[in-house]
């Protein structure tokens, strides 16, 4: 194969390696983007809001955030924990909580909470029954 | 003026194969009315990588931006000769689409927009190469994902997606065979050897035949089990795998088996001189004749695009049964049939033979 002829498949294979590099760098992130990574988690969780006390309407929630308030999530639970964080990052009026409940693959659930004003906090395995 | 007929397909900077190829997928999306973005943005635009872009107009003007993209990307693809430019414009808007919202993230719209990409990165010399190492990327990606994830070696996840998600009859009774989840835990065993066996069976040229095999034990039970073809993406996969066959550049009319009125209608549609009537002599028409002229003359533009309608209204009004019974009796017909002479003649050029 001739020089002129390699160079021809240069802009391809960068383009199918940047593809594997990112697949492996997502790898060891807790979210789904652009990774090759088709239902492979499934998700149950249920996201409720809370202002002075109070929860926010389920409509309220979905419209602050785009998804159903209780639904599946087919890539990663970290893309609901960050769809929260850039929601209010860029939103007023925020509320005082956001509390996320999933359980991956059936797993125990799990909790996520988002406080206004105070650093997010990760949940630790809950006692919440298993949804 | 011939470059503005979509059927034309011949001297082009790509081979005829990928022109055939993504000229049906944008004729696909266009009438399955897929888009760039999956819905809303939920909570609003969100770039993870190209960040800069978020400050650029109101919503409204990206969208807008986004979706001109790619019709604009579609038209030149399907009415010029710069089918390169349209597969660059029509892919990055996919990507663009699927990066710009985090509720639109879509490993379908993404495959698609892989697919033009590659495209766009094609020329005479890699041929119909960078869609086979585009699928051997896909499945090693996709495996990769699973074979770290502990849920897929033990079942919890096959169990989740088909017995409680989906909660299909079927499989449901087919489990209750078994102890639990160990029906769970073979499937997605299963499904981990076989993406890893499709990769494989795609670097081997002459393997091609039976990553397809693979490809349909993997993808078509899940068609049928849970109803759908994950937006666009069985149809890329489908020509995906189909633009890595030879594209015959010339079919012969036989006027003993074949339906005279049909191949002049198909001579008619016939842009790239790939139907050749020697023998000019009329035939009667009978059901087994049209049938078999539509068998033979499968791979012209005109028939394919009709199967890809068909395809869609099947698609989009449920008949999954029947979508899986025609992609197996083509593939049968033109492939497995065929397979010494695949196996012989190969697929196209590959960097490392």
């Amino acid at each position: 194969m001739t020089s002129s002829a390699i160079r021809k498949w240069i802009p391809g294979l960068i383009f199918l390696f940047a593809q594997i590099a990112n697949n492996i760098y997502e790898l060891g992130r807790d979210t789904r983007t652009l990774s090759w990574s088709p239902h492979t988690t499934q998700v149950h969780y249920h996201i409720s809001a809370y202002k002075n006390g109070l929860a926010l309407p389920k409509e309220a929630v979905e419209a602050r955030y785009g998804i159903h308030a209780t639904e599946w999530e087919v890539h990663a639970a970290g893309n609901l924990k960050r769809l929260v964080d850039t929601a209010e990052a860029r939103h007023h009026n925020h509320p005082d909580s956001v509390l996320i409940r999933y359980s991956i693959n059936n797993h125990p659930t799990q909790t996520y909470l988002w406080l206004q004003n105070i650093n997010k906090n990760e949940g630790s395995q809950s006692f919440l029954p298993t949804l | 003026m011939k470059d503005l007929n979509p059927f034309y397909l011949l001297y082009k900077r790509i081979i005829p194969e990928l022109v055939l190829m993504v000229r049906l997928l944008a004729i696909y999306l266009i009438i399955s009315n897929e888009s760039p973005f999956l819905g809303n943005q939920g909570g609003g635009r969100f770039l993870p990588i190209i960040g800069f872009l978020e400050d650029l107009g109101t919503d409204w003007q990206y969208n807008m931006a986004v979706h001109i993209m790619y019709y604009v990307g579609i038209l030149i693809l399907l009415f010029s000769s710069f089918v390169r430019t349209g597969c660059l414009l029509a892919g990055l808007s996919f990507i663009i689409g699927t990066i710009s919202c985090q509720t639109c993230i879509s490993v379908a719209h993404l495959f698609v927009a892989c697919v033009f990409v590659c495209t766009a990165l094609s020329n005479r010399e890699t041929g119909s190469a960078l869609i086979r190492y585009q699928l051997i990327v896909l499945y090693l990606g996709a495996d990769l994902n699973k074979a770290f994830d502990m849920d897929w070696w033990n079942g919890a996840s096959m169990e989740t997606l088909l017995a409680v998600k989906h909660q299909i009859p079927a499989y449901l009774t087919l489990a209750g065979i078994f102890p639990p989840m160990l029906l769970s835990q073979m499937v997605g065993i299963s499904v981990i050897v076989l993406q890893f066996g499709i990769a494989i069976a795609l670097l081997k040229r002459n393997w091609l035949v039976y990553a397809m095999i693979m490809g349909a034990m993997l993808h078509l039970p899940m068609v049928l089990l849970m109803h759908m073809t994950f937006g666009p993406f069985v149809m890329a996969l489908v020509l995906a795998y189909s633009s890595l066959l030879h594209w015959p550049k010339q079919l012969r009319y036989q006027a003993d088996i074949h339906s005279s009125f049909l191949v002049k209608l198909l001579k008619i549609l016939d842009f790239n001189d790939q139907v050749m009537i020697l023998n000019s002599e009329t035939s009667p028409g009978s059901f087994k004749r049209w049938f078999r002229t539509f068998i033979d003359f499968l791979t012209h533009p005109a028939i394919l695009l009709s199967i890809v309608v068909l395809s869609a209204g099947l698609i989009r009004y449920g008949f999954y049964v029947l979508l899986v019974i025609v992609v197996l009796f083509i593939f049968y017909i033109k492939v497995w049939k065929n397979r010494s002479r695949i196996e012989q003649s190969g697929p196209g050029p590959l960097l490392f033979q």
